[in-house]
């Protein structure tokens, strides 16, 4: 059992946020008595503090020092005085409820105790108690020496709340952040925000990580049994800053694979009546049925079922397959199904890495063979009669091993060049009805994920695009092959990502080849610095891949964050530690009509206003709106705005907005919300987008990673401003490539950003998140990089 | 029955190519292609008893027969890429090229289509211009040829057809003539296996 926040710690006065009248009485006869008590050289105080608020029955801990082995006394009253007491002054109001403790004596060390237990009934609730202790002492003419005053507030006992208690230290403000997802042997942090909570300011506690209980299965056994190394910790909350209030959690012992599911459920509970059982008065994070915090396994290594692998062959050219499942897949029930499809010049039996690595983790995986020569619609057309052909042959296939075995409800596709475009169009025929399966349905088709994809339907009038399906696209900065040069589009790999319309990610993997992403031996295809061997860039692959369809396909919560969070935040254990390992990271949720997207630059095109309605204003310079493409290579010309994006199309529709900064030391993009959308205490995340501009004179004279600050602001005036680099690493250079035209830097690479709302509350803050009026973005020196160019896109406050 | 005779064929047409090889490779140093050309090294005549859909073309026309082609590059040409490349053609067709052809031999389909008309067997054999098969239809196939043409392409005579050929095959479907394809690849380009376990799926 820890005990970090002991008695030697110093009080601190409470804060005026609680907000009933009987607390606000208390903290002001505090203020007095604290006061008062800076004449007084005798301690007292209640469970290590100057002001505690207990609930109908609880305990505590009266504790007076004073010299060694002497008398001590204790006595309390309704009114805190001060009055004048054998030339001192007693801060007590000595009226007739005055009641004098049981005399007592101080022992070596010179503490005296009295165990105090509140009134049990609920009638006293709102009342405030007055303390004041005395010791004897020979140094005062009197002989006996008075304490300070000590309140006592008794105030309802809460229900059991639901908090986000388990997450992460900063490298700045706001010092800590809630999160949902650690990963095994990450230290866990506990923090409880006792200005929220001020019934549990000043009280011992025991924090517990816990497995995961759903409300049934807490309602039936509301015992506590902490998982970790050490036990359940021990901590004293107090009236302070949140960074005060930040516990540290050895995880050692806690697992993090569940069997064949990447992360392990826990609740975080901070039991503030220490009886060992959740109960009203308690904190939970996971409360009902959420769980409070996944732990993630080493999603790199193998998981912990033995592969088969066999290859199958259908009886055309175009359905050989490489199938991989879990070896005991008789015991596993039905399994989600990755189907893979290669790109041209490859081939089906080089993703070994892929099906060994998700079938340990108990999907079954099927690379087929894939026509890509003649092109990616034929490819669409190998996909599609694969899915179809081995969903139709599971009595025979693998002599029927997968035979009921295969959830065909849970399909993922993974198409890689061609082939990655392949997959994109077989989805657009599922969903205009071009190709009519019989083995399985449009809807099944959970996630399409595009490995470095082609886009020959650029040249199409009407091109076939990803639509609702959740997408994913993986990018290679080193790519020799669709090297994501400006200059054409069939070789930009991100222009479908522009297309998606629900949920969609992207993964860019600087350093990174065309050929690193198979394992067929040979050229990586690659171009560029720092590049990455074959194993490297499947270490970053393997761990992603589980998360990707782990999310998708077994709706594993835990993997989401791996899509979300910033590399530099969250680096999935097992990837390769060398920095040429740069990862960017980018997801937008579908639309959600539960979610505020402030702007996604899709309507509205005037400058002054964001697609939501709310006003946009700047002083950052050279703003301009547009779709995210450069018609030409990436030589910067000072003429295109968006030079060095490749995100859309002609007549794709996405879109964004870039500025520069440099010109002062403070500049801003600020968004004002409407009236309606003012409060913010609905979501969970201000989320954003944000890319550097690469080969711009700005950010080339910059060479380094952007730094900035994000303030909001509430209709009163109360702001925070917290910065980015608390969070992670700021906005990531582009990849240091040459070619392409003159200059270096390849494509822009987006990155999402995510701060807790809540976030922007905490400690000293007034901001009424009820009540928001400005989401702003703060460049400059006075805020992090004193020049750059940077696009925005996707800003939006999120519940997820 | 019928699996027996494909065998025997299959046997027949691989003794021949092999032979073919056998005389490919004691060639040395052979005189260098332009980025364009290509050398015919073997051919196996080829039936269908099930027509197949060559979707090399956008027209995506039926095929019952033709012959499977060996050829020969100036080597990195015809490594196919991702994006549009330069894709082997026999007059006014596209090729089927089966194997990646880092070596610079490739193993080609060389359909005779049912809209395919004159004496195509003698070509001129070329590489096309960077292409998108599937985007590219008649019209657009016989300017290529036309292209050909005018850079010097030739046809081969009867003569140099007859001597490169292989007696004919007879198979069931295209997934046979694609693992004789295989065959021809292990005999020619060895280096290909990955290729060749791929088109024989094991």
């Amino acid at each position: 059992m820890h005990r970090p926040n002991g008695r030697g710690r110093e009080a601190r006065p409470p804060r005026t946020h609680a907000s009933s009248a009987p607390v606000a009485g208390a903290l002001a006869a505090f203020a007095l008595l604290a006061t008062a008590a800076n004449a007084q050289v005798s301690e007292l105080s209640l469970d290590g503090e100057l002001a505690l608020q207990l609930a109908p029955g609880d305990a505590a801990t009266a504790e007076l020092l004073g010299p060694p082995t002497t008398f001590a006394a204790m006595a309390l009253d309704v009114d805190p005085g001060p009055v004048p007491f054998l030339g001192q002054s007693l801060p007590l109001g000595v009226t007739p409820a005055l009641t004098l403790f049981a005399f007592n004596g101080t022992d070596a060390s010179g503490l005296a105790t009295w165990p105090l237990v509140a009134p049990s009934s609920s009638s006293f609730v709102g009342s405030v108690f007055y303390f004041a202790g005395l010791v004897a002492d020979v140094t005062e003419p009197s002989g006996l020496r008075l304490s300070n005053g000590v309140s006592l507030e008794i105030v309802d006992r809460p229900p059991l709340l639901a908090a986000d208690l388990a997450g992460r230290r900063l490298g700045g403000d706001p010092s800590f952040s809630a999160v949902d997802v650690v990963q095994q042997n990450d230290r866990i942090y506990v923090a409880l925000d006792a200005m929220k909570y001020p019934f549990a300011a000043g009280k011992e506690a025991d924090v517990y990580v816990v497995a995961a209980k759903d409300a049934a299965e807490w309602a039936t056994d509301p015992s506590l049994v902490d998982v970790t190394s050490d036990g359940p910790n021990t901590f004293t909350f107090t009236f302070d800053v949140l960074s005060q209030n930040v516990l540290a959690v050895e995880p050692s012992a806690s697992p993090g694979a569940n069997g064949d599911q990447m992360a392990s459920a826990f609740d975080v509970v901070v039991d503030l009546d220490r009886d060992g059982m959740l109960g009203d008065g308690d904190v939970i994070d996971g409360k009902g049925d959420e769980v409070g915090l996944w732990i993630t396994a080493v999603t790199g290594n193998p998981g912990p079922y033995a592969v088969t692998e066999l290859l199958y062959d259908g009886g055309s050219t175009w359905l050989k397959e490489d199938i991989y499942y879990p070896s005991n897949v008789a015991a596993l029930g039905q399994l989600p199904l990755v189907v893979v499809s290669h790109g041209n010049g490859h081939n089906y039996q080089w993703y070994d890495h892929v099906g060994q690595h998700l079938a340990s983790w108990g999907f079954v995986v099927v690379s087929h063979s894939n026509n890509t020569q003649p092109g990616p619609q034929s490819a669409a057309t190998s996909t599609l009669q694969n899915v179809d052909h081995f969903l139709g042959n599971l009595a025979t296939i693998a002599g029927g091993a997968l035979n009921g075995h295969v959830d065909t409800h849970r399909i993922g596709l993974l198409g890689h060049s061609r082939g990655g475009e392949g997959v994109v169009i077989a989805y657009h025929r599922l969903f205009t009805g071009a190709y009519q399966p019989t083995n399985f349905t449009r809807s099944d088709v959970r996630i399409v994920s595009s490995i470095a994809p082609t886009y020959f339907e650029v040249s199409s009038p009407s091109p076939d695009v990803i639509h609702d399906v959740p997408y994913h696209v993986w990018v290679g900065g080193a790519d020799a092959d669709v090297t994501g040069c400006g200059s054409t589009f069939v070789a930009q790999p991100m222009a479908h990502y522009g297309w998606a319309e629900g949920e969609r990610s992207l993964i860019q993997v600087q350093g990174a080849g065309h050929g690193a992403f198979h394992d067929g031996g040979g050229s990586t295809v690659s171009a560029g610095p720092c590049l990455l061997s074959r194993a490297q860039v499947h270490r970053i692959m393997k761990p992603h891949l589980l998360a990707l369809f782990g999310y998708y396909l077994r709706d594993e919560a835990a993997g989401r964050d791996f899509l979300v969070r910033e590399f530099s935040d969250l680096r999935p254990l097992g990837t390769p530690s060398t920095s040429c390992a740069v990862v960017h990271v980018a997801h937008t949720d579908g639309p959600d009509p539960s979610d505020l997207v402030i702007d996604d630059f899709q309507s509205a095109s005037a400058l002054t206003i964001a697609s939501s309605g709310a006003t946009v204003a700047w002083s950052v310079d050279d703003l301009s709106e547009g779709v995210l493409i450069d018609n030409s290579n990436f030589t910067d010309n000072g003429t295109q705005a968006f030079n060095s994006f490749t995100h859309g199309s002609s007549t794709g529709p996405p879109q964004g907005a870039i500025f520069s900064f440099g010109t002062a030391s403070s500049q801003t993009y600020r968004y004002e919300l409407p009236l309606a959308d003012k409060d913010a205490t609905k979501y969970r995340h201000l989320a954003f987008m944000l890319a550097q501009s690469s080969r711009h004179p700005l950010t080339v004279a910059l060479d380094a990673k952007i730094e900035f600050e994000v303030r909001v602001e509430d209709w009163s005036g109360n702001s925070r401003t917290l910065p980015i680099g608390s969070y992670g690493d700021g906005i990531g250079e582009a990849y240091a490539r040459s070619g392409c035209g003159t200059g270096t830097g390849w494509a822009a690479e987006f990155e999402s950003f995510t701060i807790r709302i809540e976030d922007f509350a905490r400690d000293t803050s007034l901001v009424d998140l009820t009540d928001l009026r400005y989401v702003e973005f703060l460049f400059g020196s006075d805020h992090g990089s004193a020049q750059g160019r940077v696009a925005i896109d996707q800003v939006e406050l999120t519940r997820k | 029955m019928k699996r027996i005779s494909i065998a025997i064929v299959s046997v027949a047409a691989v003794a021949a190519v092999a032979a073919a090889a056998q005389a490919l490779a004691p060639r040395t140093a052979p005189p260098a292609l332009a980025e364009q050309d290509v050398r015919v090294v073997a051919v196996v005549p080829f039936t269908l008893e099930a027509p197949a859909v060559h979707t090399f073309r956008a027209e995506a026309p039926t095929y019952a027969s033709g012959d499977l082609v060996v050829l020969e590059s100036n080597g990195a040409t015809l490594v196919p890429t991702d994006l549009p490349c330069r894709v082997p053609m026999r007059g006014a067709e596209v090729l089927q090229q089966v194997n990646r052809g880092s070596s610079g031999v490739v193993v080609c389909v060389a359909p005779a289509c049912d809209d395919a008309s004159g004496d195509f067997r003698l070509g001129p054999y070329f590489l096309s211009a960077p292409m998108t098969p599937e985007q590219v239809d008649r019209a657009y196939a016989a300017n290529e040829l036309a292209n050909a043409r005018a850079r010097g392409q030739v046809r081969l005579t009867e003569s140099d057809l007859t001597s490169l050929s292989a007696a004919p095959v007879v198979l069931p479907d295209e997934n046979e003539l694609y693992k004789l394809a295989a065959d021809l690849i292990e005999a020619y380009v060895p280096d290909e296996q990955d290729t060749v376990r791929g088109l024989r799926g094991y």
